[in-house]
């Protein structure tokens, strides 16, 4: 630094503040620079781990691991099929449930609601989102689990589960347990996620729009369902697809209510496991390299899908610029 | 000089051209302007050569209507501009014969000598002494009985003293507006930079702070070379010894403000004075 | 168009599932809580917090249990904070548009949404497996990768509050920018920077997934953090799985203590964002 331009007169005090300020900047902007550049480090090595992790496994069973529902530890045979299954069944289920249930929380919240009463419900539904996996898994066991066996199971088993076709979904004997009570668990558990974003996004609609729309006649209903919706519709999707996000590797929540069974069976009755579910029972007692690997294979994929659905839920709520 | 044009408001202060004329004969240049281009991110190009001096212990208005780049040149002053990546400035700013817009500049030592006022008051969160004692403490190491004086000449100076010399603790975002702005000029002045630039330092105020700190300028103008940037020539009229009128990056005319305001040479500036436009 | 009583019908049963929906939801959260209170309560004692984790048949509380936690959400919490907030400094401050910024504002939120339960294998992979056994370290590690993203995140939305006439009034005093950074800037944002770290710690609270194969469980206290420790999650898995009543009983007990904590840092971290923006 030429020194022509540090004597503006200022006396040597200020010119040695002056000269250690430009080494501090410099340290300041490399430890700031240093811990972005660590997070991506850590997602690069996750992805890494998980890959060298699995190797054993995917050299063993290679592509077919995916479609293999065979889990015998005993034999050294793994399969993934079983847990995918239960993974998107138990989504699925979540989907089904939890989207017609957060968008009624959501039309409630922002065209029904007494102003005055909007915060509390509001941060009640939100108060939902703070309560650990694990607690919606004991509560689910305790509570859900033999209230669905008692009253709701045998009662879908004889109605619905008599009929031809559907009935299959209904079969077999009311464990308490299995992919349903999964699935309603995480339906309550991705509620306030959807119907947070779900109200967001139905902010963004223009007052304008709105104001019109009411003032031709239409029922609120009608504006919702013919104005609102088409308008948020890709933030909506982004939403669900966060939602979906979080239900595919919930974990603590379906391991206490899945059952733990690598069986598949047609029916939404029956226990079965998913991915993190199989992963958190078996891992610490899982023994030789090849069923360890075999978990870890599926730690791997469930991240796989998870980060494809997590990219697009981001990539539609950028489009529509909601955080 | 009792020459005044009839379509002025009359200003309770005793003409303002008078005094203007007794200041300006013999101060040196603090600054000069010579052949300044601004050109923004996207390219285009807000100044187109701007030539024009700064003389010490003097107040330079510049005025012109909304986009005309008096801001934009303001803040090359200071190069506050550099903050943001891609805004270019090519020509040259001569402070005391040194081109501060050399790529060697330390910027903060600059900014540290070229102090600045915003349009809105921005006090720092923290106390009021602390707010004064910041600036200080960047480039000065004093004891703490100096720091409580120059922290309290700062404030007498500015005309703050009195009203907070009880509650230096607290915090500056508690004063009123007009005092936080007071208290961002004390803030600006406690490093004794040696140029001053203020930008619309008043057009966030009511009428009542608006004319402390007028006078407050006016104060300081004996001290400190003062540039301000203002929407209100009745304010330039009042306040400054030069004027410059800008007008869509251009330098129209810049001269003795009494000459600008009644004898003006250009026609441009003639309309704007007269609020033919603007 | 039908007609008009037909759509005001419309109107009304669309309008009052949307009313049942909200009722459902509230009634899940309450039926929650109710159990949690219910259960939980009786095993509140003096007992739970000065006793270790008995075995089966035997009476205990669950001092082991929360020690671990507290012990590692301390250490997790201390190292995350620093390294969450410069980066959040960073992608906000610093990296202003560039492309690289925003992919890695990208993927610190997939870090931040990703399963738990997969942090929990790159920390076995990383902390376990190298030293061949479980550790209290490598659980600080997995909650910490847990925290990191969190308030990574919500130091860059707190930063991009602060309006920018804040940082060109520091600038145009001569304020190297680290400084303006450190003693302006974070001073501004201080309330919202706060409240992330809570939520961050709350979130922590209660993650059990990471914790099963990284610290473990211990069944006695300890404070030897190079070795598997007890911590309140893993307990309660353990204890509610098992068929023994009195670990039953445990485990609602640490469930409650673990959910009123959350409460607590919601309520703290509500107060704190609330309270210093009178600052602003």
């Amino acid at each position: 630094m030429a020194d022509s331009t540090l004597d503006l007169g200022a006396p040597s005090v200020a010119l040695g503040k002056a000269r250690a300020a430009v080494l501090q900047d410099r340290v300041f902007f490399w430890l700031t620079l240093g811990s972005a550049a660590l997070v991506v480090a850590l997602l690069l090595g996750v992805i890494v781990s998980l890959i060298i992790g699995s190797w054993p496994a995917i050299t063993q069973f290679g592509l077919s691991f995916v479609w293999t529902q065979r889990w015998s530890p005993v034999k050294g045979i793994f399969g993934a099929l079983s847990p995918i299954y239960g993974t998107i069944v138990t989504s699925i289920i979540a989907m089904v449930i939890g989207i017609p249930v957060s968008f009624g929380i959501a039309i409630f919240l922002t065209e029904l609601c007494p102003p005055r009463l909007r915060r509390p419900i509001g941060t009640a539904i939100e108060l939902l989102a703070g309560i650990p996996s694990i607690i919606y898994g004991l509560w689910g066991f305790f509570f859900l689990a033999p209230f669905l066996q008692t009253t709701v199971q045998p009662f879908l088993i004889g109605t619905i589960g008599k009929v031809p076709g559907i009935g299959i979904l209904f079969g077999g004997a009311p464990y308490g347990i299995g992919l349903l009570t999964a699935g309603i668990i995480l339906a309550i558990m991705v509620l306030p996620f959807i119907t947070s974003i779900t109200r967001d996004v139905f902010q963004t609609v223009p007052t304008l729009l709105r104001e019109s729309s009411y003032g031709m006649g239409m029922t609120t209903w009608e504006v919702i369902r013919s104005i609102i919706i088409p308008y948020t519709r890709v933030g909506l999707v982004g939403g669900i697809m966060l939602g979906l996000g979080r239900a595919l590797g919930e974990t603590m929540a379906v391991t206490f209510v899945i059952g733990n069974s690598h069986n598949i069976s047609a029916s939404l009755l029956a226990p079965a496991t998913t991915i993190s579910a199989t992963i958190a029972n078996e891992f610490t007692e899982a023994t030789g390299d090849l069923y360890t690997s075999s978990l870890i294979e599926l730690g791997l994929i469930l991240f796989v899908i998870t980060f494809a659905v997590l990219a697009v839920a981001k990539w539609l709520l950028i489009r529509t610029a909601v955080k | 000089m009792d020459m005044v044009n009839t379509e002025m408001p009359t200003s309770n202060v005793p003409s303002a051209f008078a005094l203007a004329a007794s200041k300006t004969a013999t101060h040196p240049i603090k600054l000069e302007i010579k052949d300044v281009r601004f050109n923004y991110a996207n390219g285009f190009e807000a100044l187109h050569g701007i030539n024009l001096v700064l003389r010490d212990k003097t107040v330079t208005s510049f005025i012109g209507p909304s986009g005309c780049g008096k801001s934009t040149l303001l803040r090359i002053l200071n190069r506050i501009y550099d903050l943001y990546p891609g805004q270019k400035v090519t020509g040259e700013v001569l402070l005391d014969g040194r081109n501060i817009l050399s790529k060697n500049e330390d910027l903060n030592l600059l900014r540290s000598k070229v102090g600045m006022v915003f349009q809105k008051p921005t006090p720092f969160p923290m106390s009021i002494y602390d707010n004064i004692a910041f600036g200080i403490r960047l480039y000065e190491s004093i004891s703490k009985s100096e720091m409580d004086d120059r922290v309290e000449a700062t404030l007498r100076k500015a005309g703050l003293w009195e009203e907070v010399k009880t509650k230096l603790q607290q915090s500056g975002l508690g004063l009123s507006g007009g005092q936080q702005q007071r208290l961002c000029i004390a803030r600006a002045i406690a490093t004794k930079p040696e140029v001053l630039l203020m930008d619309e330092p008043c057009s966030a105020l009511d009428p009542i702070a608006t004319a402390v700190i007028e006078e407050l300028i006016e104060e300081l103008s004996r001290d400190y070379c003062i540039a301000i940037v203002t929407h209100n020539m009745q304010q330039a009229a009042r306040a400054s010894q030069y004027t410059a009128f800008m007008y869509l990056g251009d330098l129209i005319e810049f001269d003795l403000t009494e000459t600008v305001f009644t004898r003006p040479t250009q026609k441009r500036t003639q309309d704007y004075i007269t609020g033919r436009f603007g | 168009m039908a007609s008009y009583s037909a759509r005001r019908t419309g109107n009304v049963v669309a309008m009052g599932l949307a009313i049942a929906a909200t009722v459902v939801g509230l009634c899940f959260l309450f039926l929650i809580l109710a159990t949690l209170l219910y259960k939980g309560f009786t095993s509140i004692s003096p007992r739970m917090f000065l006793e270790s984790t008995p075995p089966p048949g035997d009476d205990g509380g669950l001092l082991n249990a929360i020690f671990g936690s507290v012990a590692m959400t301390v250490i997790a919490i201390v190292i995350a904070t620093p390294i969450g907030i410069l980066a959040g400094t960073y992608l906000s401050e610093y990296s202003r548009g560039h492309w690289l910024g925003e992919v890695a504002k990208f993927i610190n939120d997939i870090l931040l949404s990703a399963p738990s339960i997969i942090i929990g294998l790159f920390v076995y992979t990383v902390l376990v497996v190298p030293f061949g056994h479980f550790s209290a370290w490598a659980g600080a590690a997995s909650l910490g990768l847990i925290a990191l993203p969190v308030i990574n995140r919500t130091t860059q939305d707190m930063l991009g509050l602060v309006p920018n006439s804040l940082r060109e009034a520091a600038a145009a005093l001569g304020t190297p920018r680290w400084k303006t950074q450190t003693t302006v800037i974070y001073r501004a944002a201080m309330s919202g920077i706060l409240t992330g770290v809570l939520l961050a710690i709350a979130r922590v609270t209660g993650e059990t997934a990471p914790l099963l194969f990284t610290a473990l469980n211990n069944q006695f206290f300890s404070t030897d953090l190079g070795a598997p420790m007890a911590n309140l999650p893993v307990v309660i898995f353990q204890f509610a799985t098992s068929p023994y009543d009195d670990w039953q009983k445990l485990a609602w007990g640490g469930a409650l203590l673990i959910t009123v904590s959350i409460l607590i840092l919601n309520i703290v971290a509500r107060w704190v964002s609330g309270a210093k923006s009178n600052l602003q």
